[in-house]
């Protein structure tokens, strides 16, 4: 396997900023190494679909990043998504917290705004990502996932319990999720 | 500590006495470990990627001789890291000689 077959493998499926970083890398590595290209690079690159697989543990695929940075498939209204996490989701829960003194809807509203504070320097991908996935958290807590336990038939007293493992569960997601998609565009901004 | 732990802790290691770039980074792993311990590329680059995303590293690209090469240095973070890890790994090798025994 030379070179060119070994970086095709191993940057498979990877954005160009990430797949031009690895190549630039590997091609001063062989040069160093005083290792031809066109001879079986393995023995001194190891195998390329490692390589490939802690790469994508690292970064987000192109598919991916695509996905975050312009909403994919699901493009229509991708920008009112930040609104509704914002200021239309907020303002509900507040005149909800309002009308029957529910504290629950007031804490979801101090988190979601407190959330639109923290993320307002981040980059336009991350930080849709952030308000989107707070409003989903935090109307699934709330509203969501009560029910979901409701209909289990199991004792009531056990649904904040059950609900907060399960925003718990899918923040950690997220939050890993967030790092690859970080190091993703720090890659993509960085690159040549 | 697993294999992917001990390759970070020897990449922080190299670092610590100067910069590096990384086939500079392996050659001096199986260098100072007589040729025992190997870091192939494949492993080395994501390791160093992790490392820096984490700012236990930084990196720059820098040209000498008319050749760009990406240079790795430890930051603060990663010096702390690296007393940690030493510390964690010379537990860890007295408790298994300790258990091994034979001629001292």
């Amino acid at each position: 396997m030379n070179a060119q077959q070994w970086l095709e493998r191993t940057t498979r499926d990877l954005p160009a900023g990430v797949a031009g970083r690895v190549e630039r890398e590997t091609r001063a590595h062989l040069q160093d190494a005083g290792w031809p290209e066109d001879a079986d690079v393995r023995a001194v690159l190891g195998d390329p679909e490692a390589t490939n697989e802690g790469l994508r543990r690292l970064y987000l695929t192109a598919k991916e990043l695509e996905e975050v940075t312009t909403g994919g498939s699901l493009r229509t209204g991708w920008n009112l998504s930040e609104w509704l996490a914002g200021l239309v989701v907020p303002a509900i829960l507040l005149w909800e917290a309002l009308r029957s003194g529910v504290l629950a809807s007031g804490l979801g509203v101090a988190v979601l705004l407190t959330g639109v504070a923290l993320t307002w320097d981040l980059h336009p991908a991350r930080r849709r990502q952030w308000r989107l996935m707070l409003m989903l958290l935090v109307v699934s807590w709330l509203n969501w996932l009560p029910r979901v336990w409701e209909y289990t038939g199991w004792p009531m007293v056990y649904a904040p319990l059950f609900s907060t493992l399960i925003v718990v569960y899918v923040a950690h997601n997220h939050l890993r999720r967030d790092a690859r998609l970080r190091r993703t565009l720090q890659a993509e901004e960085g690159r040549a | 500590m697993n294999s992917r732990d001990q390759l970070r802790m020897l990449i922080l290691a190299v670092l610590e006495r100067q910069p590096e770039h990384g086939y500079a980074i392996a050659q001096a792993i199986k260098a100072r470990s007589e040729g025992l311990l190997t870091a192939k590329e494949g492993t080395l680059y994501p390791a160093l990627h992790a490392l820096e995303a984490e700012g236990l590293v930084e990196s720059e690209e820098r040209e000498a001789g008319g050749r760009v090469r990406r240079e790795y240095r430890l930051t603060e973070k990663g010096g702390k890291a690296l007393a940690r890890a030493r510390g964690d790994w010379q537990k860890r090798v007295r408790a298994v000689g300790a258990v091994l025994g034979g001629p001292a």
